[in-house]
């Protein structure tokens, strides 16, 4: 089992993040008769939230128990149901806040402030009417999950394949490489996404990503679409050709060669509707792929810088 | 079925109100197919969402035309208010409403008595004219949200729903003037509430849920007048009880969860009730709980008036993917190798249709109907036996179906002249994956899962006696996911009503799959289970797309 080196290199710097953060948050003492001061000349660039790997947080690094306390019943109230009662991600899948790159880059609560003025919709509604007071208790209480969480092994030992035989299945049984070149379309491909986001576009590159986590420490880049190609053809002989927006038993729409969105109602095999997908190969891949081929895959790709 | 005097009080209490003839529910409703009304959540006691109306026909759906629209977002000023969170809190209001997190989606299934109809979005109870669509009131209760509600319950002339942050509330029907509530779940508890309540003669089922959290699930029963409790059972067994060798530890199993968050079926007969349970937890760290993990993810037969549980039948040991065994308990009286027999039939979030004896909890059929590559075929009982290798892993295991399943919670249909049951479902992968040392997990265990995608959904018809596909109806899109899976209604006169990814609500040919009818809901896909009845000499049918509810007829 290997670990890239990349990710101790990530995951120290996270660690590095987080104990910067905890040092400034012991310098001040937000309240709410006086307004945290404004953020620290050079606050900590927002850096990927990753857990320490294997390297414990400072579990003695002071937390304000009270604020702490209050900000528990808030985040229960207000933020546990889609974040999970220790603020570790929840049911409705809100992505778990101890790894958060808000919450663990901010020492003065003011990019929290900021977020929740305005949400991140349409997934999370905006929490306006929180005071000052309440949202620096609130971070109190996540960064008091944060040191519980401290020491926890975040997911980096996703390659565990073995390169060569990922090699041989991409030029062999896997057919990858009648579509795809490393020294072309893939090229640097293993410097481009991290090994979760790879791994689940090799399987396909329509996939959009993780839950309830965003399991990814990096702020993942999708690859572009990669869009159904339709073919209409009316009763008086005309085609239509473009890139599939949507389609149903009633309906087809696509986006044309010139841009224009064209919409027609169907009716039975009036139009003729031909729908083909580039990504088919990926789809009948995906019946048949084995873990092990899989990780293989990866464990290649990975290479590919 | 014992019918009890209280029911006469109940009837006593009903007041006319207004220019609608609001009346209690009679509750000889309950255990017949309703024409006039949809008394209780499954329409009847028996799941089929199977109706003996026959106005709408194969040969006339396709003149279906709207009759109205109800909006929960444009509901009027006015709610009457409950609930004691302190502001301020995210919910901000009676109007618009807000639930989930995309706005309010209405999963429950309405309930219609006597002209008027009972719905909930998560922590709001409305009761709207079922002529109209009009708001007849409109209830709010003040506290967290939760993921969805599944609608109310009636006894007499007494509504009952369960708000996110676990407590049940008592209404009364002609007014929404709240009676009493009270505590579910501990105050500050993980659980979170979101079952429709069913009413099995004196008593109120509720079912206590959860599973983000360190936290035990139950059953419950309460008094319909008082709310005092009855009996309670939990999904879990504490030490010395029987499943307890299903888990590693008393503590295990006690912070196990199970949610029962699907309102039960019921067989009067028997006086059984088929109660069904969700995924253990830690939900993706099957490591932190080896063992069968009873009774989670499975199909359980209580007394309601006892809470004593006469079998079990688990879909899912061990459960690692989130497969909660809480799809419809469907009850049919059907004819296996030329014998009549009492059954149960399921399709599950795990990609297999069940059949059971409903009597015994004899596995009956064990069939695939959708892409599943979890196990490794049946034991002497029938029951599933998980491949190991195919837990969540720290490289990533490539499973089907997602963690939305093959199916979910809305439900299926049978239709007892055409034998088929019919069940919408998809074939889709994910990755799933798990650290190597999740230590001191809860919840969702600090897996995590990468939807790779889907590649077909389709109606499928079974024949309930083989599981065997009659007839299938691929949709042209693909991807139900748990919170958009239309639920399915068949009448006697072989109509199917159900609905495709795309947003469209779609009349069926029950026999064939042919389609006789459409209307598209827009961006919002069907939510719920469709619902039907008479009411002055039409037939309606009612379904909600999203944060609206809309009724068809012929006019």
């Amino acid at each position: 089992m290997k670990v890239p080196r990349l990710w101790i290199i990530v995951g120290a710097l996270g660690c590095l993040t987080v104990a910067i953060a905890a040092f400034a948050r012991a310098q001040q003492q937000p309240s709410a008769e006086k307004p945290a001061p404004a953020a620290a000349q050079n606050p900590p660039a927002p850096t990927p939230p990753v857990d320490s790997a294997g390297a414990p947080r400072n579990a003695a690094a002071p937390i304000d128990r009270e604020a702490a306390a209050r900000g528990q019943q808030l985040f229960l109230q207000d933020c546990s149901f889609c974040h999970g009662p220790d603020a570790r991600g929840g049911a409705e899948g809100g992505v778990d806040l101890t790894r958060s790159a808000i919450l663990n880059g901010d020492p003065t609560s003011a990019q929290l402030a900021a977020f929740l003025k305005i949400g991140r919709p349409p997934k999370m509604p905006a929490f306006d009417t929180l005071t000052d007071a309440q949202v620096s208790d609130i971070e109190a209480f996540v960064h008091s999950q944060n040191l519980i969480a401290g020491g926890r092994a975040p997911l980096v030992a996703v390659v565990v394949g073995d390169a060569k035989a990922g090699e041989e299945f991409f030029n062999g049984a896997g057919k990858c490489n009648t579509c795809h070149s490393v020294t072309d379309d893939l090229k640097g491909i293993g410097s481009k996404y991290d090994a979760i986001t790879l791994q689940g576009h090799i399987v396909l590159p329509r996939g959009r990503g993780g839950w309830p986590n965003i399991i990814s420490p990096f702020q993942v880049t999708n690859p572009p679409d990669v869009p159904k190609k339709v073919t209409v053809t009316m009763p008086d002989g005309g085609v239509t050709t473009g890139d599939m927006i949507s389609i149903s038993d009633f309906d087809v729409v696509l986006r044309d060669s010139a841009g224009i969105r064209r919409t027609f109602a169907r009716n039975g095999n009036v139009p003729k509707v031909v729908v083909t997908d580039p990504l088919q190969a990926h789809i009948d891949l995906m019946k048949t792929l084995t873990d092990k081929e899989m990780h293989d895959l990866t464990a290649y790709l990975v290479t590919l810088k | 079925m014992k019918i009890r005097t209280l029911f006469a009080t109940a009837f006593a209490l009903a007041v006319p109100f207004g220019l609608i003839g609001q009346g209690p529910l009679d509750p000889a409703l309950l255990t017949k197919p309703a024409t006039d009304a949809w008394p209780t959540f499954h329409g009847d006691y028996t799941g089929r969402h199977f109706s003996l109306l026959k106005q709408i026909t194969t040969a006339n759906a396709h003149e279906l035309t709207l009759a109205w629209i109800f909006r929960t977002t444009s509901s009027s000023e006015g709610a009457i208010i409950g609930g004691q969170a302190q502001p301020p809190f995210p919910g901000r209001g009676p109007a618009p409403a807000r639930g989930g997190n995309t706005g309010p989606q209405i999963k429950a299934t309405p309930l219609m008595v006597d002209g008027v109809l009972y719905l909930t979005v998560p922590n709001h109870t409305w009761a709207v004219d079922a002529r109209t669509g009009q708001e007849v009131w409109h209830y709010f209760w003040q506290g967290r949200g939760v993921i969805g509600n599944r609608g109310v319950g009636m006894y007499g002339s007494w509504i009952y729903f369960e708000t996110g942050d676990n407590s049940v509330v008592s209404l009364d029907a002609t007014t929404g003037k709240e009676r009493w509530h009270q505590r579910l779940a501990p105050e500050g508890a993980s659980n979170f509430s979101t079952s429709a309540p069913v009413v099995i003669a004196n008593h109120v089922i509720l079912g206590a849920g959860g599973d983000s959290g360190r936290n035990s699930d139950w059953v419950e029963a309460i008094d319909p007048e008082t709310g005092d409790l009855q009996w309670k059972w939990v999904v879990t067994p504490a030490a010395g009880q029987p499943g307890i060798e299903t888990w590693p530890s008393p503590e295990a199993a006690t912070l196990g969860a199970g949610g029962p968050w699907q309102p039960p079926t019921y067989d009067p007969e028997l006086n059984l009730m088929y109660v069904t349970t969700g995924n253990p937890t830690p939900t993706y760290n099957g490591r932190a709980r080896e063992g069968a993990n009873l009774y989670t993810c499975s199909l359980v037969a209580i007394n309601p008036d006892t809470g004593k549980v006469a079998w079990y039948y688990q879909f899912s040991p061990h459960d690692t993917h989130d497969w909660d065994g809480t799809e419809v308990p469907v009850l049919i009286d059907g004819i296996i190798e030329g014998k009549p027999r009492k059954l149960v039939a399921l399709a599950e979030r795990n990609g297999y249709y069940f059949v059971l004896d409903r009597a015994t909890g004899k596995s009956v059929i064990v069939k695939q109907f959708a892409a599943s590559n979890t196990y490794e075929g049946t034991d002497k009982n029938g029951v599933l036996i998980p491949n190991k290798e195919k837990e969540p892993s720290p490289g990533g295991s490539l499973v089907a179906p997602t963690s939305d399943g093959a199916t979910n919670y809305p439900a299926p249909s049978f239709d007892p002249l055409t034998s088929l049951f019919y069940v919408n479902s998809t074939s889709t992968y994910s990755i799933f994956y798990l650290p190597p040392d999740p230590s001191a997990p809860s919840g969702y265990g600090r897996g995590g899962e990468w939807h790779t995608g889907s590649f077909v959904s389709s109606l499928k018809a079974l024949d309930y006696r083989t599981g065997n596909v009659k007839w299938e109806h691929d949709y042209q899109e693909d991807g139900f996911s748990s919170a958009t899976y239309p639920g399915v209604l068949t009448t006697v006169s072989g109509v199917l009503f159900s609905g495709d990814p795309s947003g469209n609500f779609i009349a069926f040919e029950a026999a064939t799959g042919k389609i006789l009818w459409h209307c598209s809901l827009g961006a919002a896909r069907q939510s719920n289970n469709p619902i039907t009845y008479m009411l002055d000499g039409h037939q309606y049918v009612v379904v909600a797309g999203g944060d609206s509810l809309y009724a068809f007829y012929l006019q």
